[in-house]
């Protein structure tokens, strides 16, 4: 039966061309498009490598100092009592205002204090981006250096190439090694072959490759660092000596606690924080930290509000509408077409129907039908989509995003497109099977 | 002749509603997108104040927070070093805030009597030269400046403009952390990007060689890209830090544009998309639609109507329709500016639907031109006739 309802469906393509190439623009063109956001969502926020671990984390990039100021305001009211004046004050405390100071992570907080959390798994501290201008053969290169520990290779999931990764060993005799990127490795070097045990001259360091990493483009500086550094080689004489620094702190939270028993946590470590340092800034009281999960610290780079998850909802609603609109135009549309067409239909309808086809058939046979016009219209995005995607990567349009071409996403799209089929079928199918086998067959040539 | 398009609409409400629902969301759609976009290219449009072109700057590595007084003499032997170089015109030292770089001072007071919010640019004295800034009233920085009891500062027109309306303030005293005096006014300094828009600012002269973290250099024209190499070695000589990063403000400037073009190109394609897309599908209908009401104009040409009456009765359909939805699109939007939503001017809004409104009825006459131009040509003969 299905096979004898995609046979109809390609021979009806085939009959009204001009109708078929305006069904199939707006399906091929809608598709593609949303083949490129979907393509670009599970790129940034999918967990394909390194992100493998994106749903535990837990990031905090700010330490706060913070003073919360108070204004009393009291109100006295006289009454007489027994010909006595009696006074009938009251206090109102009102917050009139905060005064913060938000900065980076001195390297020394982080490890005294935010590092040994009960419901962390791995905990990473490092300088998310640290720009390196390099000269190769006079020509300038910007690198950007990540100077991490060796708790960021268990976190961040890169794949690695060739080589190792540094230790805790390395670390603390401050060794002159680095991870790099291929893409790093290729364009400093050369060639990405035989690069293990070469030197790259790094901010007046001659630094020893150690091992190499797949490049993967993500916006996300930390994710996607062009070279990875013992972070004890790093410069901090300027960090200030005690609270504020250069430095962010990522945790893996342990398998089955909630994220935000451990965001309570590093919240509650800021109490532990002496303030009496002589460093301290004067005037500051308070230290407040506002842990994030992933999506959240993404959504906040995109578009600030102090509590990270109202950014994050901000984000998917406006992501969430944006979409919304942008598939039921091209729907409303499609249906729109579809359900003048039908007509032409109505005499082949009277006469199945009178045949005994029930409603269910007709409307599974017009679904199946359109399910057919969206699988072509999906295989032309498609190759849209590649076109689109392509000229993205090759261009940078998307600032460090490369978008990315996983298993996952074939399996959304093709999802999304037999969806859209669906949608765009149900109300001319429903219209189609309510026609009455008289009204169909009376005045139409058969 | 309105009354009888209505009563036609109205005996196929169904399928007209589901057109009048396009419409109406593809209006919705343009206005949006055209609000942001003319929000966008209204900032674009305005000069940024400054040159770009043979302009370099320096990201210098970790002198700021040096012992002071070893930071000041390496700062001053860097002045010196540069200068002394050909190929550079002027030099100019700064903290922090430096063009594209997405740092700010906003300060706001009460002080003088409203309440007002302002940029803080700290600044040297050789910046206007590096720069190329526009003094339009009063006058620059000097050295004396610096002495002077009353600190001074020079402020944008946008912040005369939102403070002082239609004043001078040369010379005037303004309390801004203490006694200030006004001594000058520049036409703009947006140095955050050319996507921000013109906030009040305020350059205000910073004591010599404390804190800078910045140098901006005002290059020989055609400054061949090699001499980046040997000014990076002479910065590092000097100041005995690797970690310098030289940028050439022209390319920074287009870097710090980018992402906000790729924005809007996007999205501008993806709304003509929509719109091409529903202009497609409308003429479709229509077409089909007019080609199935072949009886109802043959029996009019009958009854004496000229090609030009049919083509006019269809396109009248058509324009109720989509006037309908239209009217329907601007009851919505206009609440956002009657309302005040937002804090972005009326006139922005007032525009879009505007526009929106004109885009919608050229698509929507030209969809249906053809087709009721096609049903003019039909005649009794051909329609009325049945085999």
């Amino acid at each position: 039966m299905i096979s004898n309802y995609i046979k109809l469906a390609w021979r009806i393509l085939g009959r009204k061309k001009f109708f078929t190439f305006i069904s199939l623009f707006g399906i091929s063109f809608t598709l593609g498009i949303l083949m490129v956001i979907l393509s670009f969502l599970q790129s940034e926020l999918g967990t394909d490598k390194p992100l493998t671990y994106k749903n535990d984390f837990v990031y905090l990039n700010t330490l706060s100092l913070k003073t919360d100021f108070f204004d009393t305001i009291v109100s006295i009211d006289t009454t007489f009592l027994n010909d006595e004046m009696v006074l009938d004050s009251s206090f109102e405390i009102k917050g009139t205002g905060s005064m913060n100071w938000n900065s980076e992570l001195n390297n020394g907080i982080a490890e005294e204090y935010l590092s040994d959390l009960e419901s962390a798994e791995e905990v990473s501290i490092f300088i998310p981006s640290s720009e390196h201008d390099v000269y190769v053969n006079g020509v300038k290169q910007t690198f950007s250096a990540l100077y991490g520990d060796p708790s960021y290779w268990n976190i961040i999931d890169h794949q690695m190439l060739e080589g190792r990764v540094f230790d805790q060993k390395e670390m603390d005799a401050v060794a002159k090694v680095l991870v790099v990127s291929d893409k790093s490795a290729e364009n400093y070097f050369g060639t990405k072959e035989g690069v293990l045990g070469k030197e790259m001259f790094i901010d007046g360091t001659n630094y020893k490759v150690i091992g190499m990493y797949a490049h993967t483009g993500k916006i996300m500086p930390y994710v996607s660092p062009d070279i990875v550094i013992p972070y004890t080689n790093a410069n901090l004489d300027n960090q200030d000596s005690f609270y504020h620094g250069f430095f962010n702190v990522l945790y893996k939270k342990k398998k089955g606690v909630s994220a935000d028993k451990l965001k309570e946590e590093i919240v509650y470590a800021a109490t532990r924080i002496p303030m009496d340092h002589p460093s301290k800034p004067e005037g500051y009281e308070d230290i407040v930290f506002r842990p994030n999960t992933y999506d959240e610290d993404y959504a906040q780079a995109i578009y600030y509000e102090r509590e990270a998850s109202k950014s994050y909802s901000i984000m998917k609603w406006i992501i969430i509408s944006l979409i919304a609109f942008f598939v039921i135009l091209p729907t409303l549309n499609l249906i729109n077409l579809n359900v003048s067409r039908i007509m032409d239909r109505s005499s082949e309808i009277g006469v199945r129907k009178a045949f005994g086809a029930h409603r269910g058939n007709i409307i599974s046979q017009f679904i199946i039908e359109n399910i057919v016009q969206t699988i072509l219209g999906g295989l032309i995005g498609f190759g849209l989509a590649l076109a689109l995607i392509n000229m993205i990567n090759k261009g940078g349009y998307l600032m460090n995003a490369r978008l990315e071409l996983s298993p996952k996403f074939f399996m959304y799209s093709f999802l999304v497109t037999i969806l859209f089929g669906i949608l765009s079928g149900l109300l001319p199918a429903y219209k189609m099977s309510k026609l009455q086998i008289v009204n169909a067959l009376k005045e139409n040539k058969l | 002749m309105i009354k009888h398009v209505l009563k036609l609409l109205w005996n196929k409400k169904a399928s007209n509603a589901l057109m009048i629902l396009e419409i109406f969301l593809s209006f919705i759609v343009l206005f949006f997108v055209l609000s942001y976009v003319f929000f966008n290219l209204g900032k674009v449009n305005q000069p940024l104040g400054f040159e770009t072109i043979d302009i370099w700057k320096i990201q210098l590595d970790g002198v700021e927070q040096r012992d002071s007084l070893e930071a000041v003499t390496t700062l001053q032997n860097l002045k010196t070093e540069l200068l002394s170089m050909e190929e550079i015109e002027a030099v100019s030292f700064t903290e922090s805030i430096v063009p594209f770089q997405n740092s700010q001072w906003r300060t706001g007071s009460a002080d003088n009597g409203f309440q007002m919010t302002t940029l803080l640019v700290p600044v040297d004295e050789d910046l206007k030269k590096v720069m190329g800034l526009n003094i339009t009233e009063g006058r620059w920085f000097n050295e004396d400046d610096l002495n002077s009891s009353m600190k001074p500062l020079i402020v944008n027109q946008e912040f005369i403009d939102r403070y002082y309306p239609n004043k001078s303030m040369v010379d005037s005293t303004f309390i801004l952390n203490g006694d200030r005096k006004i001594i000058g006014v520049i036409d703009q300094y947006r140095y955050i990007g050319e996507f921000e828009e013109n906030h009040p600012t305020v350059l205000s002269i910073a004591p010599y060689f404390q804190n800078m973290s910045a140098v901006l250099l005002k290059m020989k024209g055609n400054t061949p890209t090699a001499f980046e190499e040997k000014l990076s070695q002479r910065i590092a000589n000097t100041t005995k830090s690797t970690g310098n990063v030289i940028v050439d403000l022209e390319k920074e400037r287009i870097e710090n544009s980018r992402e906000s073009w790729v924005l809007i190109i996007a999205l501008l394609a993806i709304c003509g998309f929509l719109c091409l897309n529903v202009a497609l599908g409308l003429f479709g209908v229509l077409w089909y639609n007019i080609n199935k009401r072949k009886a109802e104009i043959g029996l009019r040409q009958a009854l004496g109507a000229n090609g030009f009456d049919i083509t006019k009765q269809f396109i009248l359909e058509i324009l109720v329709l989509t006037g309908i939805a239209i009217l329907i699109a601007i009851f919505f939007t206009i609440q956002i500016p009657l309302l005040k939503v937002t804090e972005y001017p009326n006139s922005l809004f007032y525009k879009s639907i505007g526009f929106s409104t004109l885009i919608i009825l050229i698509l929507v006459t030209i969809c249906a031109l053809f087709p009721s131009v096609q049903a003019a040509k039909i005649t009794p003969a051909n329609s009325l006739h049945e085999d």
